[in-house]
């Protein structure tokens, strides 16, 4: 769907952007949402530019730099933290050859922190896209990391 | 041992959360229709003298919202709002999550229990962008209402009409904050704006509006069905009812559980299994980041918005998480003042900068520089006071709460 399509989905104004900028982002291949989309967003709503800037920006689940297909948000609120959510990461950095706010080379994964995302009983906790991840442990990481990485591959094989 | 009292938890686990059919079988709307038959002044004055106080943390008497609400002028356009604050990000908390996922309806008939006694038209139900299951069901839930006529024009062949929408948060705990959820909710950066004017005169779109948390919506039909002295009944005091703790950490059985105001932190650890491996207890921090840590000498206070308010501590959301000796008490209260550091907005500079300055504060005490120890905590309070003045919305008054509790109940330890 092209960001036009999109757009025409909602109404012209503007309590509705946020909506519109979370679906851009989702159908853009990098994740993200860009200059170009803005400026769309920006006359759809008769606003200006800037002030579409100004919240793309704000708001963390937001990015304009082109992120991976699978975008990792690390949960580093206080009860993941108190189990060993930071070992975990580190583990998860290693697994990834990168480092928080990374996007790996091959363009499968972006890593960004998040805070607590709501399961602290079933802490360490990440989502991955729409897709929550409970209970992580360096053997449970590299399982996650490595099934999403075979199912990229044979997709692109077949 | 104590069992839970399930009120807004009620059909979680024994209906499917996608059927409608299932949660009218279950007794669902009636205490809508119920209300329906009323008049809106007599469904406010049944939710002033339940004395339900608002569930999202701070503890306003929803009721008495309720009544603002109704007493603002109507704007030119006639329009009223009401507005569910789904943003849930408290640290420790996910019983809204929890409602969403297992029982969406429910809040939707709180919602329009709420917004028939206002007689708003119109409502939105702001959700945090990273509750991806909680939005799905959530929207499956409203175009049932719809489907089902609860929703729409002239419900139920009465002359009310309530038309509901989703809106998403997308990663901003300010956000949470309700005149902060409002600028969001209108398409802005989520700067909070000055109070007053409330909600209850100028919410969305500078119209009257409602605001509630989710659970606080999810009480409404129940009350409204058994009576205000019904939910009185339960409870204590000042804080009747029920509530929904989220316990996580040190404990055998964390999760979420439903239990009368007035529960001990103790009797509520036992409900979840007791410490994990049989540890001892060492602290818990009652109420998420924006919370108290307390020692065991807590652990028989019966817990409610004012009985913890009298020994320094705070109900919140209902977030608890308990901590056995093996943790350091010391990352805690690191982890909990560099949220803050990251979640301020930086608008102003007191809390822009004093958030930062305090997690350095913390490293300096932790090793022991620049000072006794003691002194550098009272100056960590100075400094935590200071942003509680001066700053433009109660974020940063925040970081103050965790700071002196931490004192009060830990001063030895640090
Ligand atoms: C920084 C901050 C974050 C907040 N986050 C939430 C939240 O996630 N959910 C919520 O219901 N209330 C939150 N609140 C409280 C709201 O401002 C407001 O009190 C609440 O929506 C009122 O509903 P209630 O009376 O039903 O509790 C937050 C407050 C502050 C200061
Ligand atoms: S107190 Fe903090 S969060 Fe609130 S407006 Fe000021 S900088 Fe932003
Ligand atoms: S602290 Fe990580 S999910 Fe709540």
């Amino acid at each position: 769907m092209s960001t036009q399509e999109i757009l025409r989905k909602y109404l012209p104004q503007r309590d509705q952007m946020l909506l519109m900028l979370h679906e851009i982002q989702q159908h853009n291949p990098g994740n993200n949402i860009t200059p170009a989309d803005i400026r769309q967003v920006a006359e759809y709503l008769n606003t200006t530019s800037a002030s579409v800037y100004g919240v793309v920006r704000y708001y963390s689940m937001f990015s304009m730099a082109p992120r991976g297909k699978f975008v990792i948000r690390f949960c580093k609120s206080p009860l993941c933290r108190m189990v060993g959510a930071f070992n975990v990461l580190k583990s998860l950095e290693k697994e990834l050859s990168i480092h928080m706010g990374e996007t790996t080379s091959d363009m499968l994964f972006t890593l960004e922190p998040s805070e607590c995302l709501g399961h602290c009983d079933k802490a360490p906790v990440m989502m991955v896209n729409d897709q929550v991840y409970f209970h992580l442990d360096e053997a449970r990481l590299q399982e996650i990391i490595s099934q999403i990485r075979e199912q990229e591959l044979k997709k692109q094989q077949s | 041992m104590i069992q839970q009292t399930k009120i807004s938890l009620r059909n979680t686990g024994s209906i499917d959360p996608l059927s409608i059919d299932d949660y009218i079988a279950a007794g669902g709307f009636q205490a809508f229709e119920k209300a329906l038959r009323q008049d809106p002044g007599q469904v406010i004055s049944e939710l002033e003298s339940s004395g339900l106080r608002g569930r999202g943390g701070g503890g306003f008497p929803a009721g008495m919202k309720v009544k603002f609400t109704d007493k603002a002028d109507r704007p030119f356009d006639g329009m009223k709002y009401v507005v569910c604050n789904a943003d849930e990000g408290e640290p420790g908390t996910y019983k809204d999550r929890v409602i969403m996922e297992q029982d969406p309806h429910i809040m939707i008939e709180g919602m329009l229990i709420a917004a028939y006694a206002i007689q708003a038209q119109k409502g939105y139900i702001y959700i945090r962008g990273e509750y991806i299951d909680s939005i799905r069901k959530v929207e499956q839930a409203l175009k049932n209402s719809y489907d089902k006529g609860y929703l729409g024009k002239d419900i139920k062949g009465s002359d009310f009409s309530l038309d509901l929408e989703v809106r998403l948060g997308a990663g901003s705990y300010l956000c949470g904050e309700e005149l902060t959820l409002l600028e969001s909710l209108e398409g802005k950066r989520g700067y909070p704006r000055i109070k007053p004017p409330f909600p209850a005169n100028e919410g969305v779109f500078r119209k009257p509006t409602l605001i509630n948390n989710v659970e606080t919506f999810a009480l409404m039909p129940w009350i409204i069905s058994e009576g205000s002295e019904a939910f009185k009944a339960m409870g204590t005091e000042k804080s009747p009812g029920t509530k929904i703790f989220t316990i996580s950490g040190d404990i055998e059985k964390p999760g979420y559980y439903e239990v009368v105001m007035g529960t001990t932190l103790r009797e509520l650890i036992e409900l979840a299994g007791g410490m994990k491996d049989g540890a001892d207890f060492q602290a818990a921090i009652l109420g998420g980041a924006a919370g108290t840590f307390v020692n065991a000498s807590v652990l028989d206070t019966p817990m409610g918005f004012d009985t913890l308010k009298e020994v320094g501590a705070t109900l919140g959301s209902g977030a608890v998480m308990v901590m056995d000796p093996s943790r350091s008490l010391y990352d805690m209260m690191a982890s909990i003042l560099d949220f803050f550091a990251h979640e301020s907005c930086g608008k102003c500079v007191p809390c822009r900068v004093g958030t930062t300055l305090l997690v350095n504060m913390w490293k300096d005490v932790r090793q022991r520089r620049n000072g006794n120890r003691t002194e550098m905590l009272e100056k960590m309070e100075e400094e935590a006071e200071y942003m509680q003045e001066t700053s433009l919305c109660p974020l940063g008054g925040s970081p103050i709460i965790p700071i002196r509790s931490a004192v009060q109940y830990f001063k030895n330890e640090f």
